[in-house]
Formats: structure tokens, C-alpha cells, sequence
């Protein structure tokens, strides 16, 4: 008796560390690692996907792209489920898989990094290698062609280079080459709509990585994309977006800074809009004036549509998340997510696929909470991630001895 | 972009200077009542031989769809099948009815997608 008591403790002592993931939003590719094809409008606990990993090697990471999710454990494999017809899963093949599968060809490699376009994947090694797979028709992987490749394949021009983050959009990519200042971010695939910040002038797609434009001088810490968008910032927190426009202003060719005394030290962007958190927890937001109007866009007034004599996108505050500090912030393509310091995940955006996990299809314009039937506390920390309407929340332990 | 949903809206708006942007209005009311999530270029849709349609991606994770028999037709919206949005093609009407004397076959105006 006494014994089986012990074992229940155990039992529940161990489901309590074992990591937590949620999902929600579109479904119909497999992407929300639920076994099933369907949408969900709340948040859906995978307990398959905990199962998977062991106490000892917990998922650090996600990227959600398209319609595909690759995870990142804390032991640097790989895992990925979704959407495959391009071969973005890297799992050798070009077909879907519902279940999440382990990148076995990347296996050799402690991976550091990971990356989810919209067709195609990126996975930086802990020395500096990258890997692409998935669609290359736009020169998106890297290879000096337009091939589509089902395994990671290294890209050859990064050999005497040491890459430390890639970041997948939909037809582009951008690699942050490690240190240093200057000629650091380099850019491939589509450039028509100035996405890839190589040239004054305008770029169709190269297949090849080209150094960007105009940030000779700046120390980059952080590079992201999304759709047609292509962000990084400073070291000192400056803000700079090439690529099209936002709130229909014209396209950019080659990074901008963003004229702002703000101080920003995260960036995330999405197909119209682009979040930004500041040092002191509050978040901005780029563009993304059809944030949360997309099901009914004749709400939007046509002041909005159209900012005043303006060819700088406004950038505004979030609305609704006063005195509240955030903590992490994530773009899908039309909406967004946050956490904020007391353990909340908010969810504001385009709603119709449930990806706001509200338990309904509403559009949101301002960040609304999402219950996940768990209490935050002081021993847990989240960390939201968002792709193209779904939406993903780890729980990550704050095990000291992981930390 | 965005919000540009009034037909006639567009024009000055764009540098590629395709004509056959001054629409009429001759798709209907649609038009008129809702917006186009996004106007695009024929040129940056793919051809899905499996789908046997120009496609685009959509937010939502699917793709937005337009056949070429839709376009001889003179459509110019591209549908995506699991959500409300549409997309607005911009393309010349002339290049699709010379095809069709043609080959069908050859007309893809991106690369086409390798498939190995």
C-alpha cells in the first residue's frame, strides 16, 4: 500500500515535469501536432509530443512557418511536423506528417538555431554551420540554384564562416554571420519586393547569398522575416525593416533604421505588421493596420488605410496591455501573441481559423487572454510561437539545473 | 496591398504600369462590397500541376487558387478554399487567350516547381 502510494507520487511528480506544449489555430496539415487534420479554436495540451522527449532533453525552441513547426530541443535535435510537400520537413521525403518526426540527417550536428518559412526550412549548427531544405524555386536555400532539396542540405558559401541565426520568410532568407560589425547579415531567394536589402536597385531573386546594403557601421544582434518582410536590430536596440512596405507604404530596397528614441530587444514579423518590445516590456507595433479586421475589412476607415501624407509606417503602442510588462512577443502572418511577466499568453489578429485560441473565430484588435487550464508559477515560464494561423505556447521549466 | 479594394484605387500606385489595371468594375458588386486581401502579379503565382492552378500563398496556410480557364474568362479573383480571403490577379487577359491557340503547357511565368 505504502509502496504504491510512493509510485503514484513518483508518477506525479514526473508528469509534472515533463514539458507542456499547447497548439491551436489551423490544422488541416497536421502543423498542430495533434494526431488529427483539423482546426482548433482553443488551446490543445500534447501529451503525444511531451511524451516524445525525455524530462532530460525538453524542446528550447519552436519555428512555425506555413503550415510546419520545427523544434528545437535543449540537447540541439531536431524534431518537425506539418506540412512536407516541399520537402521543408527534412525528413528525406516530400509528404506530410502528423506526427513529429526527428531530423535523423541532422543528427552529427548539435543544432543552436532553427528557422520555419513559408515552404522551406533553416537549422544554424552550434559551430556555425547552416542547413536549409524545403523549397528552393525562389533561391530561397542558397545553393546557387533553384532546386528543392527533402534533407537539410549545408550551404556551401557559409563553409569559412561562422553563421549564428537564419531567418525563413516566404520566398527569402537572411543568415547573421557570428561578431564583429559590419557585413554581417546576408540575404538569398526573392527580392522583389526589396526583401533581401542587397542592392539600391530592385533584385527579381538570386540563389546565392549576397551581403546587405547600408549596415556596414552596425553591430546586428538579431535578424527576423516573415511574407515579403525583413527586420534585424542593434546592438543599441535601433529597429531596422527593408522589404515591402507596411501600411502601404512603398517598398523598401535596403534597411532602414526606424526613426524612434525607443529602445527595442526583440523583433518579430508577420506578412503586414511587425512587433517590437522595448527593454521596459512594452510592445510596439509596425504596419498591421489591418491587424484584427481581416474577417470584416469594411470596418476599416479609410484614414487608416491610408496614412496622412506619410511614407514611414506609423509605429504604435498595443493597446490593452497597460502596466502589465511583456515578456516575449511572436507574429504569425496575420496575427500576433504575447507573454507577459505574470505568465500570461495573449492573442490579438485575424481569428478565423481559431488561431487566437479564444474558443471561437473572431477577429481581435486588441490582445485578449487565452486560458490554457494551467496556473502559472513561479517554477514555469512560457514561451508563445505563432506561424501562418496556428499557434504554438511551451511551457519551459525552470529547473535550476538547466539554467 | 492591404486596403486597396476600390477598383481604380490602384492605379499610380503601382511602377509595373499594367494596363489592364484600370478595371471597370465588371467582376460585379463583389468588388465593390469587400476587399481583396492583396492585388499580385500573375508573374509571382506558381503553377500547381497537381492542383491544375495558379497558386499564391495564403495566411492561413493554404494556397490561393485561379485556373487558367478562370483567367481566359477574364476572372480576376484568386480564392483560397479554406478561408474567406481572395486575392486580386493582376494580369494581361491577352497573354492567356494567345496561349490557348498555343501550348498550355508552356506557360508558367515563374520556374516551375522542381520537383525531383
Amino acid at each position: 500500500m505504502m509502496e504504491q502510494q510512493n509510485d503514484n507520487e513518483e508518477k506525479q511528480e514526473e508528469q509534472e515535469h515533463v514539458q507542456k506544449i499547447w497548439s491551436w489555430g489551423a490544422g488541416t496539415e497536421g502543423q498542430l501536432g495533434t494526431g488529427r487534420l483539423e482546426d482548433e479554436h482553443l488551446p490543445q495540451l500534447l501529451l503525444h509530443l511531451s511524451s516524445l522527449l525525455p524530462c532530460s532533453d525538453p524542446i528550447s525552441q519552436l519555428a512555425c512557418g506555413g503550415a510546419h513547426v520545427i523544434a528545437l530541443t535543449s540537447g540541439g535535435k531536431v524534431l518537425t511536423w506539418g506540412r512536407g510537400t516541399s520537402g521543408q520537413l527534412g525528413h528525406g521525403d516530400m509528404v506530410n506528417s502528423l506526427c513529429p518526426k526527428v531530423v535523423s540527417s541532422l543528427e552529427n550536428n548539435f543544432i543552436a538555431h532553427v528557422s520555419a518559412g513559408w515552404s522551406h526550412s533553416g537549422f544554424v549548427s552550434d559551430g556555425g554551420c547552416v542547413f536549409t531544405c524545403g523549397d528552393g524555386s525562389f533561391g530561397q536555400l542558397g545553393h546557387g540554384d533553384y532546386r528543392t532539396h527533402c534533407s537539410p542540405v549545408r550551404v556551401s558559401y557559409f563553409v569559412n564562416k561562422h553563421v549564428e541565426q537564419i531567418a525563413c520568410g516566404m520566398r527569402h532568407s537572411l543568415v547573421l554571420l557570428k561578431g564583429g560589425s559590419g557585413d554581417q547579415i546576408y540575404a538569398f531567394g526573392s527580392g522583389k519586393r526589396g526583401q533581401l536589402g542587397i542592392s539600391k536597385d530592385k533584385v527579381k531573386s538570386i540563389s546565392l547569398p549576397e551581403v546587405t546594403y547600408g549596415l556596414e557601421d552596425v553591430k546586428i544582434v538579431s535578424i527576423a522575416a516573415n511574407g515579403d518582410h525583413s527586420a534585424a536590430l542593434s546592438v543599441d536596440g535601433c529597429l531596422y525593416t527593408w522589404g515591402r512596405g507596411f501600411s502601404g507604404t512603398p517598398d523598401v530596397q535596403f534597411p532602414q533604421g526606424l526613426p524612434s528614441s525607443l529602445r527595442f530587444t526583440v523583433v518579430a514579423v508577420g506578412w503586414n505588421h511587425a512587433l517590437a518590445l522595448t527593454g521596459e516590456g512594452e510592445v510596439f507595433m509596425l504596419g498591421g493596420n489591418y491587424h484584427g479586421v481581416l474577417g470584416d475589412l469594411e470596418k476599416m476607415s479609410p484614414a487608416k488605410q491610408f496614412p496622412a501624407d506619410s511614407r514611414e509606417a506609423i509605429l504604435q503602442k498595443v493597446p490593452g496591455l497597460n502596466d502589465i510588462k511583456t515578456v516575449q512577443i511572436a507574429a504569425g502572418a496575420e496575427h500576433s501573441a504575447v507573454v507577459t511577466e505574470n505568465g500570461e499568453i495573449k492573442a490579438w489578429g485575424w481569428g478565423e481559423h481559431g488561431q487566437l485560441g479564444l474558443g471561437n473565430t473572431c477577429d481581435q484588435t486588441s490582445p485578449q487572454a487565452v486560458s490554457l487550464s494551467h496556473t502559472p508559477n513561479e517554477a514555469t515560464a512560457f514561451k508563445v510561437y505563432c506561424g501562418s494561423g496556428f499557434t504554438f505556447v511551451i511551457m519551459i521549466p525552470c529547473n535550476p539545473s538547466q539554467t | 496591398m492591404l486596403g486597396r479594394g476600390k477598383p481604380g484605387t490602384l492605379i499610380g500606385l503601382s511602377e509595373s504600369g499594367h494596363q489592364h489595371r484600370e478595371r471597370k468594375g465588371t467582376q460585379g458588386e463583389e468588388n465593390e462590397e469587400t476587399m481583396s486581401y492583396d492585388d499580385v502579379e500573375i508573374e509571382d503565382m506558381e503553377w500547381n500541376s497537381e492542383l491544375q492552378a495558379y497558386t499564391y500563398p495564403c495566411p492561413c496556410g493554404d494556397l490561393f487558387q485561379i485556373t487558367k480557364d478562370e483567367l481566359k474568362l477574364g476572372e480576376e479573383i484568386a480564392r483560397c478554399p479554406s478561408c474567406s480571403l481572395y486575392i486580386t490577379v493582376i494580369y494581361n487577359l491577352d497573354d492567356f487567350l494567345a496561349d490557348s491557340k498555343t501550348n498550355n503547357n508552356n506557360n508558367t511565368p515563374n520556374q516551375p516547381i522542381a520537383v525531383a
